[in-house]
C-alpha cells in the first residue's frame, strides 16, 4: 500500500562500546538537530547513570532531517544500549525500525552482541547496513574484521563502509548508504495502528508512549483504545523527539514520536501493546513482545524500619520509568518489611540500586540474588521458589530444577585452556567450539544460569585480559543439587544472608562467606561466631575475636565536648545499623555478600 | 519498667552555683611542633606576642577569677617551660596575683630539655606544687621517632632540678603504642622510671589526630602503628608493672602514689568547675561549656579590646545529656560511680537512665553494679569507649 517515500526508521545495533552513541552524536551534527554550542560527547545518553558509566542503558529514539538528492528526508534513529542484560531493549527498538546499522569496531572484531543483534535484526527481516567503527585508531584491524563479518555472519565485505564515528570520517556517505538501502515505511490499512516500544514516566505529563505509527494518523483531541485492555483514552500531545521532545500537530505513518493522553501510570501503558483509533478500530494488534522474564531476585530492605514508606515511593517511581522492574512486598523476620524485585540481570539490580540510593536517597539492604527454581515436593506438588526464605524443608523436597542458558563466547584461542576451566568451574559443559579466524574461537555450551549471572562475566573477561564477549538465553531447567545455605552471626540465622547453592559448593561458599563477614562486621565487646549451615550442619566457622582496643587515652576539661560529640555520632552511626539479635551488621556487609566479594 | 524521671530537685545547684573552681592557663608556645601533636602551640620565636600574651592573660585571669574561689591551678600547654625564666616569673606572678588564697595544688606542666635548675627554683617560688614532665620514653630510638627533643639524661636531670627546688610531687608522662613500641621497651621503660621514683605517672597511647603530619606519615604508610593486640598488651604491662611498683591506677591513664591523685584532673572526671584561660582553653561553670579562640592573635585582641576573649563555641546540654556525660566521664576513674553521689549530682539514677544497657554491660562482665556503685571491670578499661557509646 502507500508509503511514506521521506521517512527512514532504522537504529544502530553493536557490540558494548563499539561506538554507536558517538556515531548518533555524529549524525545530529551532520543534521543540525542539535546547536553546536549544545553538542557534547553521547549526547543521547542523558541519563545521569548513563553519563557516568558511559553507557548506554535505554534506547534514545530521535528524529532528524537531511536532505539528499533534493529530497528532504525524515530520519527516526534509535540508538540502542549494548550491554547483554538490555538486549529487550534492542527487540523494542528493531520492532520499531525497517533498517540498522550494524556498527563493528574494527579494533575489536565481531562480538557476542554483534552476532547477537544482527541475528534478531535478521529475523525481523530488517535491512542491515553494516559498518566499521573506530577505523581511526592505529589498531584498528579492518581486514580481520571485514573476514569475520563474512564468516560469522556471511556479510560480503564490499558492503561494508568504514567511518569513524569520533573524527566523521564516511559518516556523511553512511547516512546516504541508509536512504537508499533501508526501505522506507509502508501501510497496510487506513486505521491507526501504533505501536508502543516504550514508555516513560514525566511528573508533569504522566505516563508518556513513545510510538512507531505503523498505520494511520494520530492527533491531539482524538480517542484511542489499548487494543490489549480495551479502554479508551483522549490524546492530549503528540510530537518527536529532536532530541527534546517538540510538538506536533499530528503523527502518520511511518512516523516514530510520543503520544501523551490522561494514561497515568505505566502499568496501564504496556510496552509492545497496540493503540488504535477508537471510533475506527484496527480488526488486528501487533503479536507484541514476548513477557520480559526477570532473571533474577533479590529483596531490598529500608535500613531504619521507618524509611519502609520512603522505599515505597522510590521503587513504585523507578518502576513507571523501568517496565522491567518486577516488584512484590516481602517480609523478613530479621529485616522487617520490604520488597522482593525481579532483575533482567546484574547490571540491572546495581543500576535500581543505585538509583534508589541516588535519586531518591534511602538507604538500603540487600540480599544475595537468587534465580527462580522449580522444586518437585515428595508430595507430588511442584512449586516454583524465588526467594530462599521459602525454600522447603530437605526432607519434603524430592527433586529441584534449576534453569539453564545456552551461552556462546567469542574469545581469544589462547586464553581456550582457562575458559574451559571456568567453565567447568561454574558446573557448565562445553558443547562445540568454531574457530572465526586464526586468533579467534567461538565457544558453545550451557551452564546454569545461576552460575552465569554471579560474577561469570567478570571471570571472563579477566581470565582473557578483556577480549572476550558473552551472549546467552535461558532454554530450560535441569535438574541439581541444590541446597539452602544458611549464615548464621552470633547464633542467630540471618535470612537475608541465605543462598541456594549447589550442595559440592556449600563447604566452599560457606567459607568465602563467613571471612567476608569477619572482615565486615565491626568487632564486639564478645566473641561473635559466624557460621555457614545446610540444614542443621555446620560447613564452615569464623570467630570475630573480642574488641581488644577501642579507648581514649587522655581525656581532660578540654576534650570532654569533643569526645562526647565523638561518641554520639558513633552511636547514631551504629544505630544505621541493622541488629541481628546482639550483633549490629553494616550495609557494606549485604553489599560485599550481595556483589559476591569472596566467592570461590 | 518505669520510665525514668527527670530531676525532682534542683540538684544542679551543686554543679552550677558553688563558687570553687579550678584554673587552668593555657601557654601556647613550643619550641618545635611534634609531628603527633594537635593541641594549640606555635613556635616561640616572636618575643613582642609573648609579652603580648601575657598581657591578654594577666586580664583575662583576672576577669575570671573574679568571685571564684579557685581551687587547683594547672599550668599546661604548649610547653609553659619554653618560655624564659624572666617570662615564666611574668606568667607565674599573673596567676599568684589572682588568687585570694593558696591553691590546694598547683601544678606546670614540662619538658625535659626546657626545666633547668632556675626555673623550678623560680616556679616553687610562686607556689608551684606539682610538676607533670613530659618524658614519654627513656629509649633513644623512641624519642627519635616521636620527634622529640630531649634524652633520657634530660629527663633524670629536670626530676633532679625539681627535687632540689623542694617539689616532690613530680609526675612523669609515658608514651605507649608509637611506631617501634614494643614490650621490652617498655620494660625497659618502667625500669627506667621507677629509679626516678616519681610519684605520679600518666600513660598514654599515642593518637593519631587527623591533619598531624604524624596522620600523614600513617596514611602515606611511611611508618606503621603497633596492632590493637599490641596495644592492649603494652597497656596490660605497664599497669601490671606500675601496680608491682605501688602505684595505684585511680583513671584509666593515671597512676599515683598514695596521696599523690592530681586533684586538678579529678575536677574534669567528676563534673567539677573549672575555668580555663588562654587561647584555646576550654571552661565550664554553671552548667555552660565554652572555649577560647584557639588562635593567639584572635583571642588576644579581643581581650585586649574588651578585657574577655570572644567565645569561640558554647554549649548548654539539657539535664539528660549533661547526665550521661557525667556518668561517662567519671566511670574512667576506677572508684567508679556513687549511684548516691550520681543522684544528688544530675537528678538521675544511672540504672533507669540507662537500662536496659546497664544491665547488658554487667552480663558481658563489663561493667559491676555493686548496688551503690557502678564501675568499669577491668577487663573493659582498654575498650572503655565501646562501654560508653552505650550509654552516652
Ligand atoms: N578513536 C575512536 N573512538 C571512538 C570511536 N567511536 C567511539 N569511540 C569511543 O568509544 C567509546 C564508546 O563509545 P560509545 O559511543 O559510548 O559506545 P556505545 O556503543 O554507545 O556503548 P554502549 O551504549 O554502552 O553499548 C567512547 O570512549 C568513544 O569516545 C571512533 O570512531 N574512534
Ligand atoms: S611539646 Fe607538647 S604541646 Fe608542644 S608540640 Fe610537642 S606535644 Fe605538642
Ligand atoms: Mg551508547
Amino acid at each position: 500500500m502507500s508509503s511514506s517515500p521521506q521517512i527512514r526508521n532504522f537504529c544502530i545495533l553493536a557490540h558494548i562500546d563499539h561506538g554507536k552513541s558517538t556515531l548518533a552524536d555524529r549524525f545530529l551534527e551532520l543534521t543540525h538537530a542539535v546547536a553546536p554550542r549544545n553538542l557534547k560527547e553521547q549526547l543521547l545518553d542523558d541519563m545521569d547513570l548513563e553519563r557516568e558509566r558511559g553507557i548506554t542503558i535505554k534506547a534514545h529514539p530521535v528524529t532528524m532531517f537531511y536532505e539528499h538528492r533534493d529530497t528532504l528526508y525524515q530520519l527516526n534513529l534509535i540508538d540502542t544500549p549494548g550491554h547483554v542484560d538490555f538486549s529487550y531493549e534492542v527487540a523494542r527498538s528493531i520492532a520499531a525500525c525497517e533498517g540498522a546499522i550494524l556498527l563493528v569496531d574494527a579494533t575489536q572484531g565481531v562480538e557476542a552482541q554483534t552476532v547477537a543483534h544482527a541475528h534478531l535484526a535478521g529475523s525481523k527481516h530488517l535491512t542491515i547496513v553494516p559498518a566499521l567503527n573506530k577505523i581511526d585508531l592505529p589498531n584498528a584491524d579492518p581486514e580481520r574484521t571485514l573476514k569475520q563479518l563474512e564468516d560469522i555472519l556471511a556479510i560480503p565485505s564490499d558492503e561494508v563502509l568504514w567511518v569513524s564515528a569520533k573524527t566523521g570520517q564516511g559518516v556523511e556517505v553512511l547516512l546516504r548508504r541508509v536512504i537508499e538501502k533501508v526501505p522506507p515505511p509502508y501501510t497496510e490499512q487506513d486505521e491507526l495502528r501504533a505501536l508502543i516500544f516504550d514508555s516513560v514516566y514525566d511528573d508533569f505529563r504522566g505516563a508518556v508512549a513513545y510510538v512507531r505509527i505503523k498505520d494511520g494518523e494520530v492527533r491531539p483531541g482524538q480517542e484511542i483504545l489499548l487494543m490489549s485492555t480495551g479502554k479508551r483514552y483522549l490524546v492530549k500531545e503528540v510530537g518527536r523527539f529532536r532530541p527534546q521532545a517538540s510538538k506536533a500537530d499530528c503523527l502518520r505513518s511511518g512516523d516514530v514520536g510520543y503520544l501523551v493522553s490522561n494514561i497515568k501510570s505505566c502499568a496501564e501503558l504496556r510496552i509492545g501493546d497496540t493503540i488504535t483509533d477508537a471510533a475506527r478500530p484496527s480488526p488486528r494488534p501487533f503479536p507484541g513482545f514476548p513477557e520480559m522474564k526477570p532473571m533474577l531476585f533479590a529483596s531490598i530492605y529500608p535500613i531504619e524500619g521507618g524509611d519502609y514508606e520512603r522505599l515505597r515511593t522510590a521503587i513504585e517511581k523507578l518502576r513507571l520509568n523501568d517496565s522491567a522492574l518486577v516488584v512484590q512486598p516481602a517480609t523478613s523476620t530479621a529485616l522487617g518489611h520490604g520488597f522482593r524485585c525481579g532483575f533482567l540481570g546484574m547490571l540491572h539490580l546495581e543500576i535500581v540500586l543505585e538509583r534508589l540510593r541516588r535519586e531518591h536517597g534511602v538507604i538500603i539492604i540487600t540480599t544475595r540474588p537468587n534465580v527462580v527454581y522449580r522444586l518437585h515436593l515428595t508430595s507430588g506438588e511442584e512449586i516454583i521458589v524465588d526467594n530462599p526464605a521459602y525454600w522447603p524443608e530437605v526432607h519434603l523436597i524430592r527433586v529441584v530444577e534449576e534453569p539453564i542458558v545456552d551461552f556462546f563466547i567469542m574469545g581469544p584461542r589462547t586464553c581456550l585452556g582457562e575458559i574451559i576451566k571456568l567453565v567447568r568451574e561454574k558446573r557448565g559443559r562445553i558443547r562445540e567450539t568454531e574457530t572465526i579466524d586464526p586468533e579467534r574461537l567461538l565457544i558453545k555450551g550451557t551452564m546454569p544460569l545461576s552460575e552465569l549471572i554471579t560474577d561469570f562475566h567478570d571471570r571472563l573477561k579477566s581470565v582473557s585480559r578483556g577480549y572476550s564477549s558473552l551472549d546467552y538465553e535461558v532454554t530450560g531447567y535441569e535438574p541439581s543439587d541444590l541446597v539452602r545455605l544458611d549464615i548464621l552471626v552470633h547464633g542467630e540465622v540471618v535470612d537475608a544472608f541465605a543462598s541456594i547453592v549447589h550442595r559440592s559448593q556449600a563447604r566452599e561458599q560457606g567459607r568465602a562467606l563467613c571471612r567476608t563477614l569477619k572482615q565486615t562486621i565491626p568487632r564486639q565487646l564478645f566473641p561473635v561466631a559466624i557460621q555457614a549451615a545446610v540444614g542443621r550442619t555446620i560447613v564452615a566457622r569464623e570467630t570475630l575475636p573480642a574488641l581488644r582496643k577501642d579507648v581514649t587515652a587522655k581525656c581532660y576539661g578540654g576534650d570532654i565536648t569533643r569526645k562526647r560529640k565523638l561518641l554520639e555520632r558513633q552511636k547514631a552511626g551504629k544505630k544505621r545499623m541493622r541488629m541481628f539479635g546482639k550483633v549490629p551488621i553494616p550495609q557494606e556487609a549485604f553489599l560485599k555478600v550481595l556483589r559476591g566479594d569472596g566467592q570461590v | 519498667m518505669t520510665p525514668h524521671r527527670g530531676p525532682q530537685t534542683a540538684p544542679t545547684a551543686l554543679w552550677d552555683d558553688c563558687r570553687d573552681a579550678a584554673l587552668y592557663v593555657h601557654v601556647p608556645f613550643c619550641t618545635r611542633k611534634c609531628p603527633y601533636c594537635a593541641f594549640y602551640s606555635i613556635p616561640l620565636d616572636d618575643t613582642s606576642l609573648c609579652r603580648k600574651y601575657l598581657e591578654a592573660l594577666d586580664m583575662e585571669i583576672a576577669q575570671a577569677t573574679r568571685c571564684r574561689c579557685i581551687r587547683t591551678v594547672y599550668v599546661g600547654g604548649g610547653t609553659p617551660t619554653a618560655l624564659d625564666a624572666a617570662s615564666l616569673e611574668l606568667l607565674m606572678g599573673t596567676i599568684r596575683g589572682a588568687l585570694q588564697e593558696s591553691p590546694e595544688e598547683w601544678t606546670c606542666e614540662a619538658n625535659p630539655e626546657s626545666l633547668d635548675g632556675d626555673k623550678a627554683a623560680l616556679l616553687a617560688a610562686a607556689g608551684v606544687d606539682r610538676i607533670s614532665i613530659g618524658a614519654q620514653t627513656f629509649d633513644p630510638d623512641g624519642l627519635r621517632t616521636l620527634g622529640r627533643r630531649h634524652g633520657a639524661a634530660d629527663t633524670r636531670r629536670a626530676v633532679e632540678a625539681c627535687r632540689r627546688a623542694g617539689i616532690e610531687n613530680v609526675s612523669l608522662d609515658l608514651m605507649y603504642g608509637y611506631p617501634g613500641s614494643s614490650l621490652r621497651r617498655i620494660e625497659q621503660d618502667i625500669r627506667n622510671l621507677m629509679a626516678l621514683a616519681p610519684a605520679h605517672v600518666s600513660v598514654y597511647a599515642l593518637s593519631v589526630e587527623p591533619g598531624t603530619p604524624l596522620d600523614r606519615m600513617v596514611q602515606r604508610r611511611e611508618i606503621e602503628l603497633p596492632g590493637d593486640e599490641s596495644h592492649a598488651l603494652q597497656y596490660e604491662l605497664l599497669r601490671r608493672r606500675l601496680a608491682e611498683g605501688g602505684y595505684r591506677q585511680y583513671e584509666l591513664s593515671n597512676f599515683a602514689l598514695p596521696g599523690y591523685r592530681c586533684r586538678h584532673n579529678w575536677t574534669y572526671w567528676s563534673g567539677g568547675q573549672y575555668i580555663g584561660c588562654g587561647p584555646g582553653a576550654h571552661s565550664f561553670s554553671g552548667g555552660k561549656r565554652w572555649w577560647n579562640p584557639p588562635d593567639l592573635v584572635r583571642w588576644c585582641t579581643s581581650v585586649l579590646e574588651s578585657g574577655r576573649p570572644q567565645i569561640e563555641f558554647d554549649e548548654h546540654l539539657s539535664s539528660e545529656k549533661r547526665a550521661r556525660e557525667l556518668l561517662v566521664v567519671a566511670l574512667r576513674r576506677s572508684e567508679g560511680v556513687n549511684r548516691g553521689w550520681f543522684r544528688t549530682l544530675t537528678g538521675f539514677d544511672y540504672r533507669q537512665l540507662c537500662a536496659p544497657v546497664v544491665r547488658q554491660l554487667c552480663d558481658l562482665g563489663l561493667l559491676t553494679d555493686q548496688g551503690d556503685r557502678l564501675r568499669l571491670t577491668e577487663k573493659a578499661y582498654f575498650v572503655s569507649d565501646a562501654v560508653f557509646r552505650e550509654l552516652i
